[in-house]
């Protein structure tokens, strides 16, 4: 049983509180998948799409021929909590590290922080995923070190553990990290950081800052 | 996160003249189909991800939502994540001193398979996500009375979910009497007409979820005889007018909790600067 009469706002101001984009709940319907197409919080069932969340409704178009994308967006800590997904840029902090594998706990996905940090989601970079040529002479203590901010893709879910992430990217890596005298390190090139205080150099495996 | 209490407004419209149905009247004054005052509040517990406190009548419920957050148990590697719903009550929620872990485990026995199809736990893979509810008084109604704490808390949460589905209970028996009208229909009794007419055995009582936008009934569950077809299209017929009311009521809470917590934001911003 279907409600045909359910009203969708078509203007671009809440009425009730005229400063946010029209609110929406669970459940209500907020277009045809003939006019958009779905984004994030929002599914559909039956040719219509509806929010799973409570936000404002958000319309955009690109600059591609295709529909415009409708997705229920939050700002703030308010905003709907975050699970990894494949695809998925992260940060994750390293919390271990052994020839093979580096071990560590997901931090943000997508800009997005995880609000709920009691059992942290836990992911791992195989030596393979490190970077993508000569991947033979990977040494990882040259790469990564523990307590280091890595941005990285998530390539799989992984095992029962943990989600397989890939730094094997020109602008993924390590972010930031501190040197052994404790200061932060500064970026030189691909495979070497400075201390900001000593000058002293250490090699890690760096994400290409964005301009 | 905060918390952003919500007390709807009385309706404009005068209530309905009261219809007898042939019973006395209730204890509390109200008719046979009213509902008793409602009230909620979600972010009571700002630790959660989400919560939401639902009060009908005397009767409290409380609902906190945690994660989703990675399954402590290592074997599972599902696509799908899992909902766990706990459920308690509060030492001194009831008059009298008897154990409550059947009945709690009853309760969360039936939540647990309404929330895990109302949730959507594909979008939540390889996760848990924890809901706990405390029922802090028990006056009659606790079942739905939880189910719409949790509801509330879940939306409050940001989870994905299909619709807004609220639940209440409704009761319907046959009273001897010279008229031709003598079944009376009840809605949301409290715990002293619960244990004066649920004792008397020939009562039907029926919990009902519903989606509130979609109107699909979500959730269902029923015991006595329902006596005949007509009844069960009564109190479904009911249960979805009193579900739409609260759900309308629900949508609107969350709508102002959502721009309360905006609202906020740049507030803090400018007093800092």
């Amino acid at each position: 049983m279907e409600v045909d009469e359910q009203r969708v706002p078509e203007d671009e101001q809440d009425k009730d509180f005229p400063q946010l984009l029209p609110l929406v709940t669970p459940g209500e319907r907020i277009g045809h998948v003939s006019a958009y197409r779905a984004g994030a919080g929002v599914y559909e069932r039956r040719g219509h799409l509806y929010a799973s969340k409570v936000g404002e409704k958000l319309i955009e178009q690109d600059d591609s021929n295709q529909l415009p994308v409708v997705s229920v967006e939050t700002a703030g800590l308010s905003g709907s909590p975050s699970v990894p997904f494949t695809g998925a840029t992260v940060l994750a902090q390293v919390t271990r590290i052994s020839p093979r594998r580096v071990d560590c706990i997901i931090l943000s996905v997508e800009g997005r922080p995880i609000r709920d940090t009691s059992n942290p989601y836990k992911g791992i970079i195989r030596l393979q995923d490190v970077r993508p040529f000569e991947i033979d002479q990977i040494d990882m203590l040259e790469c990564f070190r523990p307590t280091d901010i890595v941005k990285a893709k998530v390539v799989s879910l992984g095992d029962s553990r943990s989600f397989h992430l890939s730094t094997a990217e020109q602008d993924l890596g390590v972010v930031f990290a501190k040197s052994t005298s404790g200061h932060p390190l500064v970026a030189l090139k691909w495979n070497e950081m400075e201390c900001s205080k000593t000058k002293e150099r250490e090699p890690r495996k760096v994400a290409k800052p964005s301009d | 996160m905060d918390a952003a209490t919500y007390r709807p407004l009385p309706p404009d419209v005068p209530p309905a003249p009261t219809v007898s149905f042939g019973a006395a009247e209730r204890s509390d004054g109200r008719t046979n189909e009213d509902v008793r005052d409602i009230e909620m509040q979600t972010g009571p517990i700002s630790s959660a991800v989400g919560s939401a406190f639902f009060q009908i009548g005397k009767t409290k419920a409380l609902s906190a939502v945690y994660g989703p957050r990675q399954s402590m148990r290592q074997a599972r590697t599902s696509s799908s994540g899992a909902v766990n719903i706990d459920l308690k009550f509060a030492p001194f929620a009831v008059p009298s001193r008897t154990s409550m872990a059947e009945r709690e485990r009853y309760l969360v026995g039936m939540l647990s398979e309404a929330f895990e199809s109302i949730i959507l736990v594909e979008r939540y893979a390889k996760s848990v996500i924890d809901i706990t509810c405390i029922v802090l008084e028990d006056d009659g109604g606790v079942l739905s009375a939880c189910f719409n704490a949790i509801s509330l808390a879940a939306a409050h949460a940001g989870l994905e979910m299909t619709d807004i589905v609220t639940a209440t209970s409704l009761y319907c028996m046959e009273v001897p009497s010279d008229t031709s009208q003598n079944v009376v229909y009840l809605s949301d009794l409290t715990a002293a007409e619960e244990a004066c007419w649920l004792s008397s055995g020939q009562c039907t009582e029926m919990h009902v979820g519903i989606a509130t936008s979609g109107s699909s009934i979500c959730f269902l569950h029923g015991t006595g005889s329902l006596l005949n077809p007509t009844c069960a299209e009564q109190l479904l017929g009911r249960a979805e007018e009193i579900c739409r009311a609260i759900g309308k009521e629900m949508r609107a809470c969350l709508k102002a909790a959502y721009a309360a917590s905006q609202n906020a934001a740049p507030a803090k911003t400018t007093a800092t600067e």
